[in-house]
């Protein structure tokens, strides 16, 4: 497998490999990475579909990918997506898949048009004060020391971040800036989380620092990710042939290690309660998703918190059972044992037919939620907020049958250690109703009507215990390499499998390890796109200097007279130069 | 472009990004260099900027990441 960029690899079609039609594959899970391998498989490996079998211990498929209309409880939706235009082998994806409506348009066409038709805008990113937008709003609020820290960070290499948190690299004037405020609630980053993890991220999207403060570079897809995403990667995969079984949980993969050969040779599973055992050979691949953020999640209601006690998930026990064959299959308790407790486990998903709330969310977001556009472009968060609310509308309908006068609203704390503002409870204690009190106190309703019209709202909490597993401190090694160091038919795919410089809790991330399973087993002879190469762009890194520093050229930095002296002489060396051109051309002079 | 302009570009480089970013100004409180947990409060107040110091009035999301995630 190699990488690549460019037109030249991205629309040529590889040969079919050598001795496909011979190939099986068991893929364990069917989340978007399971799904991609299969499309993968199919579409450049040129695997017959009816010689894979996607085993998934639910009984429907998309993993962490979901939206259900749930006939008892409502609108469910644990999350939701942010995809930007440099997920290159999402795309890559979903350019083959046809939408549900018109086989003659892919996924990724609709998801064009419809972007380009409404783009995303936040007008408000942070609120405070029930529901005033914070005076520096818009600002990064960066001072010189915390745009130091980010550069320190970012040059130090991964193998000295190992274990290391992002509180353990940053001070407090950098977790004052709107920066952190921005950056940690659009990607959910905790202050103890993976320093590897937060450097991963400022490198893959340095090209968006100039848009932290508006979220102009988020695409959304039309409805809820299962419906937009995975029904019609599912009716592709259904039409080649290939096998869904569900009720099927994967209980261990055993493993023949032998001159430096790791070989798998038989499937441990349960089938709708059933023992049933499979053997392999080395034409059978298995693709296992090992991790997950969502297993193991838990509803309440209107009345009733989310229950917080739960097993350990299939995935995590898999896992285990691998990672007790070989080291390299990773250490799965990193990521899923001593979760910190002032972390974000609980998102609630709100449905209001009360139009008293609109003026509020119109006061907020500059949009009227019913119009079908894109509503808050991702989260606005609520600075004040002692669970850290984030609040995401997405366009509406969010889901296909939802009544025109419904409106969603998902929320998440990421903080649940402590007492609410308006309730005074922590938010894993808290009912639907009083997850919704909270956030209308927060938008400012009069709280005389909070209780009425929180009352009137159905409102799912949700529990997801391992919903920041993917952040969680690590080091080389915790995961595991897609393709183990002499794997002949053993891959693994998903956020906790081990790819370079892409980031986890991505949609970009499922695909990318699926795509590099598939093209390593089956040595597809095309190029895998590379992650997106802004990093190494000096324009991006020159406007990024700008933004950081809150549109400030070079001489409106504040520098001392040894700087300024240097500064000077940059300048007049520079003059005339192509440097001079794109400094000019960056802001930065 | 002359020869001896060639040198330019590298030392160029190098000259912006330290204006830019200070990345010449290496962190005092990073991991390795000295705990934020301890400079803040005890034996190397240098590090941290009183000014810039957390406090009870701050939101609970700046005074969280003066702990281990687990409550304030």
């Amino acid at each position: 497998m190699y990488y690549s960029s460019g037109n030249y690899e991205a629309f040529a079609h590889p040969k079919k490999p050598a001795n496909a039609d011979k190939k099986s594959a068991y893929i364990v899970g069917s989340g978007l990475a399971g799904l991609a391998a299969a499309v993968f498989l199919i579409r450049d490996g040129q695997v017959p579909g009816n010689q894979i079998h996607i085993l998934e211990e639910l009984k429907l498929p998309g993993g962490s990918m979901d939206g259900i209309l749930n006939e008892q409880r409502g609108y469910i939706i644990r999350g939701g997506r942010e995809m930007e235009p440099h997920f290159e082998t999402l795309w890559d994806l979903f350019r083959s898949i046809p939408t549900l409506e018109n086989p003659d348009v892919s996924v990724l066409d609709e998801f064009y048009w419809l972007n380009k038709k409404d783009p995303s805008y936040s007008k408000t990113r942070a609120i405070e004060n029930r529901g005033q937008k914070i005076a520096t709003d818009g600002q990064l609020t960066l001072s010189r020391k915390a745009v130091e820290e980010i550069a320190k960070l970012v040059l130090t290499s991964e193998e000295k971040l190992g274990d290391i948190k992002i509180n353990e690299v940053f001070g407090s004037e950098f977790f004052k800036s709107n920066f952190w405020l921005y950056w940690s609630t659009m990607f959910a980053f905790e202050p103890w989380a993976s320093a590897i993890e937060m450097r991963r991220y400022l490198l893959r999207f340095v090209h968006h620092v100039g848009t932290l403060q508006n979220m102009s570079a988020l695409k959304f897809t039309k409805y809820n990710q299962y419906e937009s995403l995975v029904k019609p990667m599912v009716k592709y995969l259904e039409d080649k042939g290939v096998q869904f079984q569900y009720d099927t949980i994967v209980n261990n993969v055993i493993v023949n290690r032998t001159a430096g050969q790791k070989i798998a040779t038989e499937l441990d599973m349960t089938v709708a309660g059933e023992k049933e055992t499979l053997s392999l050979t080395p034409d059978d691949f298995v693709f296992v998703t090992n991790g997950s953020i969502t297993e193991s999640t838990t509803y309440g209601d209107n009345n009733h918190p989310a229950p917080t006690e739960h097993a350990i998930g299939a995935s995590w026990q898999l896992w285990e059972k691998l990672a007790e064959q070989d080291p390299s299959f990773g250490h799965p308790a990193k990521f899923y044992k001593n979760i910190p407790e002032a972390n974000w486990v609980i998102s609630a998903t709100c449905t209001f037919t009360d139009n008293r709330i609109v003026p509020y969310i119109k006061k907020i977001t500059g949009k009227d939620p019913h119009s079908g556009s894109i509503v808050t472009s991702g989260p606005v968060s609520i600075k004040d907020s002692n669970w850290l609310l984030g609040i995401s509308i997405s366009r509406q309908p969010h889901f296909k049958q939802q009544n025109p006068n419904e409106l969603i609203v998902w929320l998440y704390g990421l903080f649940s250690d402590q007492p609410g503002n308006y309730i005074q409870k922590k938010i894993t204690d808290c009912n639907g109703q009083e997850l919704c009190e909270e956030f209308l106190y927060h938008i400012g309703v009069p709280e005389d009507q909070i209780a009425d019209i929180a009352k009137d709202a159905n409102s799912i909490p949700i529990h997801m215990p391992y919903i920041t597993s993917y952040f969680m401190p690590r080091k080389t090694g915790d995961r595991p390499l897609v393709v183990p160091e002499g794997s002949q038919n053993l891959a693994f795919i998903g956020n906790f499998a081990e790819t370079k410089k892409d980031t986890v809790f991505t949609t970009e991330y499922s695909v990318r390890t699926a795509m590099e399973a598939v093209y390593q087993l089956l040595d597809i002879d095309r190029g895998v796109p590379e992650v997106f190469a802004s990093s190494y762009d000096i324009r991006t890194i020159l406007s990024s200097i700008y933004y950081l520093n809150d549109k400030k050229s070079l001489e409106e930095l504040p520098l001392n007279k040894v700087e300024q002296i240097g500064l000077e002489a940059f300048l007049k060396k520079i003059k005339g130069t192509y440097l001079e051109e794109i400094f000019r051309d960056e802001h930065l002079i | 472009m002359k020869k001896n302009n060639l040198p330019i570009i590298p030392l160029a480089f190098i000259a912006g990004a330290a204006v830019g970013n200070s990345i010449g100004s290496m962190l005092k409180h990073q991991k390795h260099g000295c705990n934020k947990n301890h400079c803040c409060h005890h034996h190397e107040p240098a590090c941290c900027d009183k000014s810039s110091t957390i406090t009870d009035e701050d939101p609970v999301y700046i005074r969280e990441t003066q702990t281990s995630g687990h409550g304030l």
